[in-house]
């Protein structure tokens, strides 16, 4: 709400990482309705918070430090309710070959070949290339996204994700590149396709 | 050199995901970086693949 908003301009900050913040918890607990809850908690308890917050860390890296123990809360009641989350990955992996070989011809050509894409750097500072980015990672199959984001965002040992999951470590790699390689195809589609244009 | 044998674009990006995985050996890295050196649109891709691990570790901060 924007009068809300207004009254301490860090509300409306607190808001704009929702979506990460859900997805570090849809990362953790694989349950999107219960990571949504979660994080709803965790803003509210550091909405309360914010006045003590002094800047030391990120904003963001502040609500998530709020939001993992509001996670570990999560799974502990989940223990207690004895609910088994049966690790299935809704998505086959297959193997590297056959992501090669959406790419490429028989010839071992690019079906699509890459063109350069336009100081990317710079787009890192933009707002707008985050929000395509965040949409990009939202259209990645559950299990690609939340390998992806525990691997590339959090910097997670794979062997430990793969774990997790309860999916082999090749598999486990072969979903990361996947997910590499479609995000990719959705940046360049809706991020750079636009700025090369001018670019080059 | 030994054995010549055509090496493709499809190997070079193999290997730019293998690198992901695991330190590639000397054989490996050299006909990649001969391979990047010559082919654009796969420099191309080693660079965007590289930005896009760069832009997710940034994302969390
Ligand atoms: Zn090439």
């Amino acid at each position: 709400m924007p009068n809300d908003a207004t009254r301490d301009p860090r509300h409306a900050e607190i808001e704009s990482h929702r979506g990460y913040l859900v997805r570090y918890a849809l990362a953790k607990l694989r349950d999107r309705e219960l990571s949504e809850e979660v994080v709803q908690e965790a803003l509210l308890a550091a909405l309360e918070a914010l006045p003590g917050f002094r800047g030391d860390a990120s904003l963001r890296t502040w609500l998530t430090s709020i939001l993992r123990f509001k996670i570990a809360d999560a799974q502990r009641e989940r223990v207690r309710e004895r609910e088994v989350f049966a690790a299935t990955s809704d998505e086959p992996g297959g193997d590297l070959e056959s992501l090669l070989d959406a790419a490429f011809g028989p010839n071992g050509e690019w079906r699509e070949p890459p063109a350069a894409w336009a100081d990317p750097h710079a787009s890192l500072e933009q707002q707008r290339f985050w929000e395509v980015f965040e949409r990009c990672l939202d259209r990645l199959p559950a299990t690609g996204g939340r390998v992806f984001f525990q691997r590339e965002v959090l910097g997670e040992e794979t062997k430990r994700i793969c774990e997790t999951e309860n999916i082999t470590e090749a598999n486990c790699w072969v979903i990361v590149h996947r997910a590499r390689m479609s995000l990719r195809t959705c940046l360049e589609a809706n991020w750079f396709a636009g700025e090369t244009a001018d670019g080059r | 050199m030994g054995a010549e044998r055509e090496f493709r674009c499809r190997e070079a990006v193999r290997l730019l995901l293998l690198a992901f995985e695991r330190a590639l050996t000397d054989d490996e890295e050299r006909d990649l970086k001969g391979h990047l050196a010559a082919c654009g649109h796969c420099d191309n891709y080693d660079r965007q693949l590289r930005f896009l691990s760069a832009a997710a570790s940034r994302f969390a901060r």
